[in-house]
């Protein structure tokens, strides 16, 4: 269980970008994070990881308090993430990324089974990261976190930028993730479709902070209720 | 005829080689991590006295030139914890507050050995010949080093965990520590292992000239300017860089004045970087 | 900072001006001595400072203009005329000019104004002293001596500025009014516009500054005031040397603006005085431990006091440390690879 209470992070013109954030994260369940762009979203999940300066609350994974631990301590800890954009280490092969979300958690090498997740990679292994196809850094991104075999994931925006057929390939490995392998997802999200697919809950930011919070059954029953929070 | 030209090509070689083991430390912490060490020189001079006390102390040549890279790598990891990691966010900063640790190093350095300069007695004082003309066996000695250090530097870069770890910290810094690796500890590590290499310089060229608290000055600018024009960072471009630097300034100094030699070899490398500039500074734009 | 508060800088120059009344001479002399140091740590405040442009070379201006000042005076420059009063005009100019074709060749190559600019000006700094070392027109190492002082005409013959306090009057002058321009010239829009270039070039290309051009334009005009500030050493002590060219001097002009704050050109004048001061007063005692102890201290006030000592007390009384006094580009922007 990862769980939020009041929590507040990073800092944008004299005040948290995120603040008063209660949420509970589940294994085998995924949430997801709407809101508009500069709503918060990126700097709550960089906040629970570290990434973003923590300002207050209490962050705790499976009852032990995380907040204010060192990027790398909360990583080792569990917890996945793929960021917004590429996502990929600039300058090293495809098979080096991977080794290096292995290395991240303490593994030597990456379990071979993988890559086998998307095989135009594993043929790709050898080249540099940068020479992917946007689509395919990201599926490289997401592949790197799992290396280090995270029980949670957290996913910056992953379909963003990214034609159909990546978004769907996504969406499956999401949700044996969740289904299979039991991984506890957060998913920041604009794309709709991609959130009523694998999401179970929805929470909405707005203004850095949480305005609504409900079930991804109601979300498909009114999806015009988050259409004005996301400016569609 | 013969036997100056062979002398001509040994000599350059020998300063090319010599330089590539100053630069090599540099090309790790300059070039691949992107500090700018200002006392690196002075890590250099640490080699060289550290050697120097350790033969006082009774350890004979082959210690001195192990364990003086342990001491110097030792005061490198010690300079990252206490100050570059502080200032990670203001590299001036960072070049001014390594100027003042090199200053206080080289001043420490007179004050415990003095201003003289002292001598490390090669292990083998023996020449060879070679087409025709005499060398000093030694210098062919640490030609083989430096040529050792940098293939040794190379695949600790590129073939082992540590290398690959330190690889994706420079790469990007933010994911490295979200995918769990400590960067901390790899910026430390590697800027002692930079560091190390300076010493190993130091250790190993302290027979070749004399030991005194100028010694580093000499060949830390051409070291710096061999990681600029160096075509890619890290080992591979180093080798060029120093090559390139070291041996048209050697070759120069055969015909023109030294200080001539280091104008034109200055004139070359900012004409060199500003060929790369499109290449290499386009993003600063 | 943009705007130094007037009222510190009013009270500095007031207690300088009162000064030949209750000093002595040889209190004088010094104080003359240190403000012509004092010029060089201005010319380094404003590219450093504000233009970002970390420079290891300031002292090859001062060192420049003082040596033009000794070969115009000597009447070593064929086809000019031997004049001292020819010598300080010539000498900013000199430098000036030096500065300008240099950061033409090394500014435009875009080495910026990181690590690359850094080194370069390092290794500039270095062979410029052992030019002047191999050279025999420039003396050699033991430099030009016997250079004569500046002299004014007055009814009962000619009169030579080599008493202290005439010295230090004239000091005195140079300084302030360098001061006052510089300080006036930050507190404008151009002096705004060299901040924005310092801060992101890139921003500041995109709102159509050349951010070269600035670079160069500051680079220039501090070597001017660095030329100025040699040329008056020369005429103060009748002696030019390599050192005043060589690194030595240029990293001492560094600790000079990094402990008094480089922010402001008032703390690095302030910065010059209490260091040389101190040295002057310890240096004695100390010995070889002087510059021991000045290396650890430049490592304690970059780490505990980004913006300098005095910096600090200024901005405290003015506004709020502005963050790119602390901070300047971002690690990478130093990173040289790609």
């Amino acid at each position: 269980m990862l769980a939020l209470t009041g929590f507040a992070a990073g800092w944008h013109r004299g005040v948290p970008a995120v603040q008063d954030v209660d949420l509970e994260l589940a294994e085998g369940r995924v949430l997801a994070v709407l809101g508009r762009n500069g709503a918060g979203k990126t700097t709550l999940v960089k906040g629970v990881l570290g990434l973003a300066p923590w300002r207050s609350g209490i962050v705790r994974l499976d009852g032990r308090r995380i907040d204010g631990w060192r990027p790398e301590r909360i990583a080792r800890a569990g917890i996945g993430f793929v960021p917004q954009g590429r996502g990929v280490f600039p300058g090293l092969t495809v098979e080096e990324n991977l080794r290096l979300g292995a290395l991240g958690s303490g593994r030597r090498r990456p379990e071979p089974a993988l890559l086998a997740r998307f095989p135009h990679l594993f043929e790709r292994r050898d080249r540099p990261a940068e020479a992917l196809s946007g689509g395919e850094q990201r599926q490289l991104s997401i592949l790197r976190a799992l290396a280090g075999r995270p029980r949670f994931l957290l996913l910056d925006e992953p379909s963003e930028g990214v034609q159909p057929t990546i978004v769907e390939a996504v969406a499956a490995l999401l949700l044996e993730l969740v289904e299979v392998d039991r991984l506890g997802i957060l998913l920041v999200e604009q794309d709709l479709d991609l959130v009523l697919r694998v999401a179970h809950e929805c929470l909405v930011l707005e203004d850095g902070r949480p305005v609504d919070w409900f079930s991804a059954a109601e979300l498909a029953a009114r999806p015009q209720r988050v259409e004005h929070y996301l400016g569609l | 005829m013969l036997a100056d030209l062979a002398l001509v090509l040994l000599d350059t070689a020998n300063r090319v080689l010599t330089l590539l083991l100053v630069a090599l430390g540099l090309a790790v912490t300059f070039g691949l991590m992107g500090i700018v060490n200002l006392a690196h020189g002075e890590f250099f001079l640490l080699g060289a006295y550290a050697h120097v006390a350790l033969e006082r102390l009774g350890l004979g040549f082959w210690w001195g030139l192990l364990l003086a890279p342990v001491f110097v790598g030792a005061a490198g990891w010690i300079l990252e914890v206490v100050v570059i990691r502080r200032i990670q966010d203001r590299p001036l900063d960072s070049l001014v507050a390594t100027w003042g640790v090199g200053l206080a190093i080289k001043q420490a350095v007179v004050l415990l050995f003095g201003p003289a300069s002292h001598t490390v007695a090669p292990p083998f004082a023996t020449t060879v010949a070679i087409a025709g003309t005499s060398y000093p066996v030694y210098r062919l000695f640490v030609m083989a080093l430096a040529l050792a250090a940098t293939g040794l530097t190379i695949l600790l870069l590129l073939r082992t965990p540590f290398g690959l770890m330190v690889r994706g910290t420079v790469a990007d810094r933010g994911l490295a520590a979200a995918t769990g690796l400590p960067v901390r500890r790899l910026d430390a590590l590697a800027f002692a292992y930079g560091s190390a290499l300076a010493g190993l310089a130091g250790a190993a060229t302290a027979p070749l000239m004399s030991v005194d608290p100028q010694m580093g000055v000499g060949f830390l600018l051409p070291a710096f300017l061999s990681v600029l024009v160096a075509p890619a960072s890290g080992a591979f471009g180093t080798v060029v860089g120093a090559a390139v630097v070291g041996g048209s300034e050697s070759l120069a100094a055969t015909v023109v004045s030294p200080v001539v030699a280091q104008l034109l070899v200055l004139a070359g490398a900012v004409l060199l970087l500003r060929l790369a500039a499109g290449r290499r500074y386009g993003r600063e734009r | 900072m943009s705007r130094e508060p007037p009222l510190p800088a009013l009270v500095f120059w007031a207690v300088l001006g009162l000064a030949p009344l209750v000093a002595p001479g040889w209190l004088l002399a010094q104080l003359a001595q240190h403000l012509g140091y004092g010029l060089l740590a201005l010319s380094l405040a404003w590219v450093w400072g504000q233009a970002g442009l970390l420079s290891f070379c300031q002292a090859l201006f001062f060192g420049s203009g003082a040596y033009l000042f000794a070969l115009l005076a000597l009447g070593r420059i064929p086809g000019l005329p031997d004049s001292p009063w020819l010598g300080l005009l010539c000498a900013p100019l000199f430098s000036a000019l030096l500065a300008f074709l240099l950061g033409l060749a090394l500014l435009s190559a875009r080495i910026g104004s990181g690590a690359a600019w850094a080194v370069m000006t390092l290794v500039l700094g270095v062979i410029a002293e052992r030019v002047a070392v191999t050279s025999p027109w420039l003396g050699g190492s033991n430099g030009l001596v016997g250079v004569p002082p500046l002299a004014v005409p007055w009814p009962s013959g000619t009169f030579e500025l080599v008493d202290p306090l005439p010295l230090y009057l004239l000091l005195f002058a140079a300084t302030a009014l360098v001061h006052l321009a510089l300080a006036r010239h930050i507190a404008s829009p151009a002096g705004a516009l060299v901040r924005a270039v310092r801060d992101d070039a890139l921003r500041a290309a995109h709102l159509g500054i050349d951010p070269l051009r600035l670079r160069l334009f500051v680079f220039t005009g501090a070597a001017a005031i660095a030329g100025l500030g040699g040329g008056l050493f020369a005429a103060q002590f009748g002696f030019v040397a390599p050192p005043l060219l060589g690194l030595g001097l240029s990293t001492e002009a560094l600790v000079w603006v990094a402990v008094g704050g480089r922010g402001s050109p008032l703390a690095a004048l302030v910065g010059t005085l209490v260091v040389k001061g101190v040295e002057e007063l310890l240096g004695r005692w100390l010995e070889a431990w002087w510059p021991l102890a000045m290396g650890l201290v430049v490592v304690a006030v970059v780490l505990a006091f980004p913006a300098g000592l005095v910096g600090g007390l200024l901005a405290r009384r003015g506004r709020p440390v502005p963050a790119d006094v602390a901070g300047g580009a971002r690690r990478a922007a130093v990173r040289t690879s790609s």
